[in-house]
């Protein structure tokens, strides 16, 4: 008995060495980059998420069909976060571990964001989030970059708009107290708004999942401000608006980048209309690289691509660049490459990337007009 | 804080205390006739809703039959629970059948994940909206609704209870089950009565809900099902004017907190009632105090 285990062991062990040849092969072979993606495709921000893998895919394919990073085809490896927090931690983990990727492109939402990265920063491993917001992901380390702008800068941004070209003296916000995204946009509103001389009349807020929010609307409405400013994701601010003009608030309504979603106007039920929110970019702009980028989009899929699928878009051309300067799997030379490739003619314009780890680029405000979204204003970053 | 804003946040607190109740009276009726908290009552309420969603998007029919189908469909859900789920388990400690429920409850709710999907769905507005002005105070149509739709559903169940055979057999079976069986009542078939009817007020509660706050999830029936259940302890668990009481006391209590203080302590102050009623009356504002059984 004795011997036939010792054998037996001994025969695993030549099995496992095998297997582990034959797993390590590929690599050696000089094959496929391996990308991995974490993103939402079930769950409170299914839209984003959907949009998000849409357009990677798609600039995966157009990489590969032009011949790949200098010769080499991309892989890419997608994982669903349903939009928490914990699945993206045990995705980005995964991706690392198991599926050994050069490179993350994700998580979409800011939360998810700030919950995977440090695992990223940890191993070493660069993470180009296309889409989060959140002022302090880039400073969890230098292996951190994003595609998107910052919530202080869209926060900013609404508040120069309420102030300066809508002239609104006072204003009413309502934000999810639970999300670091929608709490980092209210702060950086207000603080600007205030400074501008503008007042706050009513700072409300809940907690993600509330469904309730009559008791904090109708302390807004008996304040009667000149508009509401409602900084969270289409699946909050959708019942939000609907149950803000159904109290009477009807006074004009100001949102983020989380309302360009086509579910938007479904849970709103249609009392979105006429409501401002500040993008990323707008399918009006006529720069040729937008326009190229939206008809490829639409010939794919069928449908017009929201921010999400641009800034997605934007994310792969970046990986791309930098990917080839690079030229190497090393991470070091990765991160100096994602931190220092510029001109790049992307889905919401042209993108110079900052060692900092986020874009200089433009924004606009966008107005929803007969259910569809038409670009009101563009403002360059100072 | 002048009274008219008062009063619009105790009509808010009103529309939102009349889903409570019927979720509480689900708890409650269970409870009064098994001695079971049937977690898996906030899940049957998410069930309703879908199946109100389903009617309404899929099956084209108007809100009327489509409550009424979906209250029916989830009368069926209810009683194949207690069937395959806590009938084996009658004679079980009743921690076994607590732990049960719970895992019922997860099951439902993974199940509604994979079969309606995770993500929120927009409620069909089957009704257009209207806003009703009475002084400085506003009454939304749906709130009406609600309101009114559930006050029907509570008087109906009372009726039932007390002027029916089933209803007797009911009382009977919660006063003592083992003479009730002695004189010929089949429990059995009384039990899945109780749970059909409990899972029937549940899933109205679902699509009042559906229809009044625009969306729904699968995992929608988590709080109001703990906020039922505190509301059926409230009022006294196994009690049935009890859980309509508590239902209504929760809605206005959650609504003037969010008013006055913050939103944050939303959900907390349902737990701080549930804690204060366990420490000050443990059987509930309308509850007896019943010396344990030997």
């Amino acid at each position: 008995m004795v011997t036939s285990k010792v054998h037996r062991k001994w025969f695993t062990g030549v099995l496992a060495g095998l297997l582990l040849l034959v797993l390590t092969l590929p690599v050696l072979a000089d094959e496929a980059l391996k990308v991995g993606l974490i993103t939402p495709l079930t769950g409170s921000v299914s839209t984003f998420g959907i949009s998000v893998r849409n357009a990677v895919v798609m600039g995966v394919e157009q990489i590969n069909e032009a011949g790949g990073i200098n010769g080499r085809p991309i892989e890419l490896i997608i994982y669903d976060d349903k939009g928490d927090a914990t699945e993206a931690a045990n995705s980005v983990r995964r991706l690392i571990d198991r599926d050994q990727v050069v490179l993350v492109i994700g998580p979409v939402i800011t939360p998810c964001v700030l919950a995977a990265a440090p695992i990223a920063q940890g191993a070493g491993i660069p993470l180009m989030t296309p889409t989060g917001t959140g002022d302090t992901i880039t400073s969890i380390g230098d292996m951190i970059f994003r595609a998107a702008y910052k919530d202080s800068f869209q926060g900013e941004t609404m508040a120069r708009f309420a102030w300066e070209k809508m002239a609104l003296k006072k204003v009413a916000v309502i934000y999810d107290v639970a999300n670091d995204y929608s709490t980092g946009v209210m702060n950086a509103f207000r603080q600007k708004y205030q400074e501008l001389g503008g007042e706050i009349v009513s700072l409300e807020s809940y907690s993600t999942n509330d469904n309730d929010f009559s008791a904090q609307l109708t302390s807004i409405y008996v304040r009667k401000p000149e508009a509401v400013f409602i900084p969270d994701y289409y699946s909050a601010a959708g019942p939000i608006i609907m149950q803000a003009r159904q109290l009477g608030i009807e006074v004009p309504l100001l949102g983020i980048d989380g309302w360009d979603s086509p579910e938007l106007a479904l849970l709103a039920g249609g009392y979105e209309e006429g409501g401002y929110f500040v993008n990323h970019y707008s399918t009006d702009d006529q720069t040729a690289s937008t326009q190229a980028f939206i008809a490829a989009y639409e010939a794919q899929f069928g449908i017009k691509p929201d921010a999400l699928a641009a800034l997605g878009y934007d994310g792969i051309l970046i990986v791309k660049a930098a990917l080839e300067a690079a030229d190497s799997t090393d991470p070091e030379a990765i991160r100096d490459a994602l931190g220092t490739v510029t001109d790049i003619q992307g889905a919401t314009g042209t993108i110079n990337m900052d060692p900092e780890g986020t874009p200089v680029k433009s924004v606009v405000i966008i107005q929803i007009q007969n259910g569809q979204n038409v670009l009101v204003d563009k403002v360059d970053p100072n | 804080m002048e009274w008219y804003i008062l009063l619009q946040q105790m009509i808010n607190g009103l529309a939102l205390g009349s889903i409570y109740s019927l979720i509480a009276l689900g708890y409650t009726m269970v409870y009064g006739i098994i001695k079971l908290i049937n977690f898996a009552h906030g899940d049957i309420y998410m069930l309703g809703a879908y199946f109100g969603f389903y009617a309404l998007t899929k099956g084209g029919l108007s809100l009327g039959p489509a409550l009424l189908l979906s209250m029916g469909l989830a009368a069926l859900v209810g009683v194949v629970l207690e069937r395959i789920a806590y009938r084996p388990l009658r004679s079980s400690p009743r921690i076994t059948a607590l732990i049960t429920a719970i895992g019922a409850s997860l099951f439902i709710q993974s199940v509604s994940q994979i079969g309606f999907g995770a993500s929120f769905k927009p409620f069909p507005q089957a009704i257009p909206f209207q806003r009703i002005a009475i002084g400085s105070v506003f009454i939304t149509n749906r709130q009406l609704i609600m309101f009114g739709v559930s006050i029907f559903l509570m008087v109906t169940l009372h009726l039932i209870v007390q002027y029916t055979r089933i209803g007797k057999a009911m009382r009977a079976v919660s006063m003592d089950k083992e003479a009730a069986m002695l004189m010929g009542i089949n429990v059995d078939r009384v039990i899945s009565v109780t749970f059909a009817l409990g899972s029937a007020l549940a899933a109205a509660g679902g699509i009042l809900v559906g229809m009044y706050y625009n969306r729904i999830d699968p995992y929608m029936g988590v709080m109001p099902g703990i906020k039922g259940f505190t509301a059926a302890v409230l009022g006294g668990i196994g009690v049935i004017p009890g859980a309509v009481i508590g239902g209504f006391m929760m809605g206005i209590a959650e609504n003037l907190v969010v008013a006055l203080g913050s939103s944050t302590f939303r959900d907390a102050v349902a737990f701080a009632i549930l804690i204060l009623v366990l420490l000050l009356k443990p059987a509930g504002l309308l509850g007896k105090r019943q010396r344990e059984k030997v």
